[in-house]
């Protein structure tokens, strides 16, 4: 089910929340409703994946009291734990990437399709066992709580990815406040704007776009595709949030005004923070992180963007992309960090953001080749006209909406709110309530009419 | 001065969260007491009701489904929903929706790609059955608002290729099938109302113009004073309204009646229930008005007429043939009308049965070059005659 049905906004929600949270507030009752939700949740759109849910959740949590078990055991420990981790990440690869290695010798493998959400639940449950293994948190003795702790269906499907150590506090008590449960709707609404208005609009460029060869063409191919991202993604993650603020988890942010970073390094400070974070936890502070060696640092990051570049799909364009940001992060600290501290801050800001929509065209295109002939197009190489009718077009029809995901994607938002609050106190306090009533509305009005199917055809 | 702008934000947060939390419950609620409908007139298309719950539907994933869409097709205020999106769009200067544009007055249908490959395969089988039934042919493919009316187009919208695609298409057919370029006439009278504003069709005005060039390539003229105008409806929303949810737009519909039109008898399907006209007022009180011709499309009308004349038409059609047709009745003995993509019988029957002696092929663009029924009608007619 995603976020932005209306049967998950004005079905699911309200009702797994007096389900859970209106009659009890026994967070031990709570965590069964919700875990048994969850998989509703998940077995909606599929319940073939609801069996590899379950059994991943299984096994690990007996992998976790087995790790508990042998404490005093460290080499039958090592082994649990890396047997463990092993096994999470061959399913992992197994669905998401067999068919792409072995498509062309065994045509059948092109048809497996990993379950949604793998990638993101397969990753809270290895910091789990990663969190246990370095004794930084007991095992889970509560197949429930871990349940939940795996699927909880605010995260299940596209993070934030949770760090056990982080979550663990709210399986065991969850209290929700009235400003707690503001916020969260605050940051669903926040969301589904991004989400709705902007993503799934920009979505409509990038794919009128994908063919056009013209310099303007691929330049808005590219920029539909860089706003497209950011307000999906960080939407989907604003919703996710704000859902876990109802039921009275606090997730962390996971985007941070991406966009106007100044630097590569402080681009990945503000992006996709808890996949970034996993991976500085999990892998690159395992591997020695930068107290090392020049040539093992190196290493430690090429690593770890590596995997970045691949967690993301199997495709060599992913890899490229990974790689991409590895040598930039270097290059940074290694060459050009004098540079970026004398440039004016808004120099800094437009390269950056510039440095990240080249990334974008890598990760966005189905081949490397086409990744190129697009960077091509866009540098004037190869292109079939300055501006193609079109693209003049699709420039036409949508520059306010470009125009305002420029604007927002910084913290602008954020100061006409304090502005208008700080001008007009108490006509403010209701009147920026109801105008985000009425901003809820209209997007309703464009859910409702994104669900729209005439079949013109038959009525010919 | 920071705790006073916290505690603003945070009344204002929880009077937003309030609110929301009451639409969310009552949104519920209202969308799950309120009777389902089966049928949208706004979307013209049936709804999804509440699913009933099988095992089989659930293990195929097929009642998730459903359910997802059943809340969907019910949501209270739909179709207000519909237009406040259009409004929004609109305002936000967005000039086409799904494949709509949003033209100057009026709305126009984005027109699909050319399929050069299937127009080739038609030539070749209008060809081949033309051989087989070598009766005097015409074909007329009539290109649709996105050509004629370019002009209404938002600026920038990408410019029509109809017209070529037709061009291209006709150079393949024979010299003596009468290949009928009807782009050109409508093209002379542009600036007349001859393509709806909210819907796919072309007008009765649109529809005459064509007749008239069909019938003189026929031998025969007529005059735009030998009809009577009636106009039937000042209401019509057709269905680029549905699609958009335009609010503003809606059609007038005229029917022309010969004033020297013969007595007929219209059967539809072989029901031995022939009625004597071939306009549908009932059609005039639902949403798709266009119906009022001919009540829709039918696999097979056969029309009798009282006339003098020895000819018998036989057109395979589209919808628009539906309000061309009344401009023909005069003109023949017999009209035989099929529409291929609901037509499974055999045509050869049909030719001797109904002693055709003339054949039109009239399509408009965007149906002709996706629809591929033509074919299969056609193939089975010259494999059955081959026999």
């Amino acid at each position: 089910m995603s976020f932005t049905s209306l049967l998950f906004i004005f079905g699911f929600l309200p009702l797994s929340w007096l389900a859970s949270c209106a009659w009890t507030k026994k967070t031990s009752v709570q965590n069964v409703i919700l875990l048994l939700l969850s998989l509703l949740f998940y077995a909606w759109g599929s319940i073939q994946n609801l069996y590899i849910l379950l059994i991943l959740i299984v096994w690990n949590y007996c992998s976790g009291l087995q790790l508990e078990q042998t404490q005093d055991m460290p080499r039958k420990r090592r082994l649990i734990f890396w047997s463990s981790v092993l096994y999470n990440v061959a399913v992992l690869a197994f669905y998401k990437y067999i068919g792409f290695w072995f498509g062309s010798i065994l045509p059948q493998t092109q048809n497996i399709h990993a379950p949604i959400g793998l990638s993101f639940y397969t990753f809270s449950i290895l910091s789990y066992l990663a969190d246990l293994y370095l004794n930084k948190c007991p095992a889970q003795k509560n197949v429930v709580a871990f349940g939940l702790y795996v699927s909880f269906f605010g995260k299940l499907t596209m993070g934030p990815i949770s760090q056990y150590t982080d979550f663990e506090q709210y399986l065991k008590h969850r209290t929700i406040s009235k400003d707690r449960f503001a916020h969260g709707m605050d940051l669903f609404l926040k969301g589904l704007v991004k989400k709705v208005f902007f993503a799934d609009q920009l979505a409509l460029v990038f794919a009128a776009m994908g063919n056009d060869s013209s310099f303007l063409g691929a330049w808005l191919l590219s920029l539909a595709y860089t706003f497209q991202l950011y307000y999906d993604f960080s939407g989907y993650s604003d919703m996710a949030i704000g859902i876990g603020y109802l039921f009275g988890f606090e997730i962390p942010k996971n985007f941070d005004h991406p966009y106007i970073a100044k630097s590569v390094q402080d681009f990945w400070r503000r992006w996709h923070i808890s996949l970034s974070s996993w991976f500085r936890d999990y892998v690159y502070i395992p591997l020695g992180g930068n107290r090392v060696s020049k040539e093992k640092y190196i290493r430690n990051i090429l690593i770890v963007w590596l995997l970045t570049g691949i967690w993301h799909g199997p495709n060599w364009t992913f890899v490229i992309w990974g790689l991409y940001y590895g040598l930039l992060l270097l290059g940074q600290k290694f060459l050009f960090q004098k540079w970026i501290d004398r440039l004016p801050a808004a120099v800094n800001i437009i390269l950056t953001f510039l440095i990240a929509n080249i990334g974008w065209v890598f990760f966005s295109s189905p081949t490397i080749m086409t990744a190129f002939s697009h960077l091509g197009n866009m540098l004037g190489i190869g292109i079939s006209s300055f501006a193609s009718e079109n693209a003049l077009f699709y420039l036409s029809s949508y520059w306010l909406l470009f125009v305002f995901a420029f604007l927002l994607c910084g913290t602008l938002y954020e100061k006409i709110e304090k502005k208008i609050f700080l001008l007009f106190s108490k006509q403010a306090v209701i009147g920026v309530g109801v105008f985000k009533i009425c901003v809820f509305v209209m997007m309703v009005a464009y859910l409702v009419s994104s669900t729209a199917q005439t079949f013109l055809y038959n009525a010919f | 001065m920071k705790n006073k702008l916290a505690s603003m934000k945070r009344r204002s947060a929880l009077l937003f969260s309030v609110i929301l939390s009451g639409i969310l419950v009552l949104g519920l609620i209202i969308n799950v007491i309120w009777p389902d409908r089966d049928h949208s007139n706004v979307e013209n298309r049936p709804l999804q009701t509440f699913p009933a719950l099988q095992l089989q539907s659930l293990e195929d994933g097929s009642w998730t489904r459903n359910m997802t869409n059943w809340f969907s097709d019910q949501f209270v205020g739909r179709n207000l929903y519909f237009h406040l999106n259009y409004l929004l769009k609109k305002g936000t200067g967005i000039q086409k929706i799904d494949d709509v544009y949003l033209g100057k007055g009026a709305l126009i249908q984005e027109a699909g790609a050319p399929n050069e490959a299937l127009m080739s395969q038609k030539a070749q089988t209008i060809q081949a059955f033309h051989a087989r039934f070598p009766l005097n042919t015409s074909v007329m493919i009539v290109p649709t608002a996105a050509q004629i009316d370019q002009d209404k187009l938002p600026p920038f919208a990408p410019g029509a290729f109809e017209q070529q695609t037709i061009d291209s298409f006709y150079s393949q057919l024979p010299e003596d099938i009468h290949a009928l370029d009807v782009g050109k006439t409508l093209e002379k009278n542009q600036n007349k109302y001859q393509y709806y504003k909210t819907d796919h069709h072309w007008t009765s005005l649109g529809a005459y113009h064509a007749a008239k060039q069909f019938l003189k390539s026929q031998g025969m003229e007529i005059a735009y004073s030998d009809y009577e105008r009636m106009p039937v409806s000042n209401s019509f929303r057709g269905t680029l309204e549905s699609k958009t949810g335009s609010v503003f737009l809606k059609d007038t519909i005229d029917i022309y009646v010969a004033k020297n039109n013969p007595d007929y008898l219209v059967t539809y399907n072989n029901d031995g229930n022939p009625v004597p006209t071939i306009y549908d007022d009932e059609a005039l009180h639902r949403k798709d008005q266009y119906e009022v011709f001919f009540g829709g499309n039918d696999s097979l009308v056969q029309i009798n007429l009282n006339t003098d004349s020895t000819r018998h038409l036989l057109i395979f059609k589209d919808s628009y043939a539906n309000s061309m047709i009344q401009f023909l009745l005069p003109y023949y003995r017999s009209i035989t009308i099929v529409d291929p993509r609901y037509y499974y019988d055999d045509i050869t029957r049909l030719i001797e049965s109904d002693m055709i002696t003339d054949v039109l092929f009239l399509y408009n663009y965007n149906s002709f070059q996706t629809d591929t029924s033509l074919l299969d009608v056609l193939n089975s007619a010259i494999q059955t005659a081959n026999q």
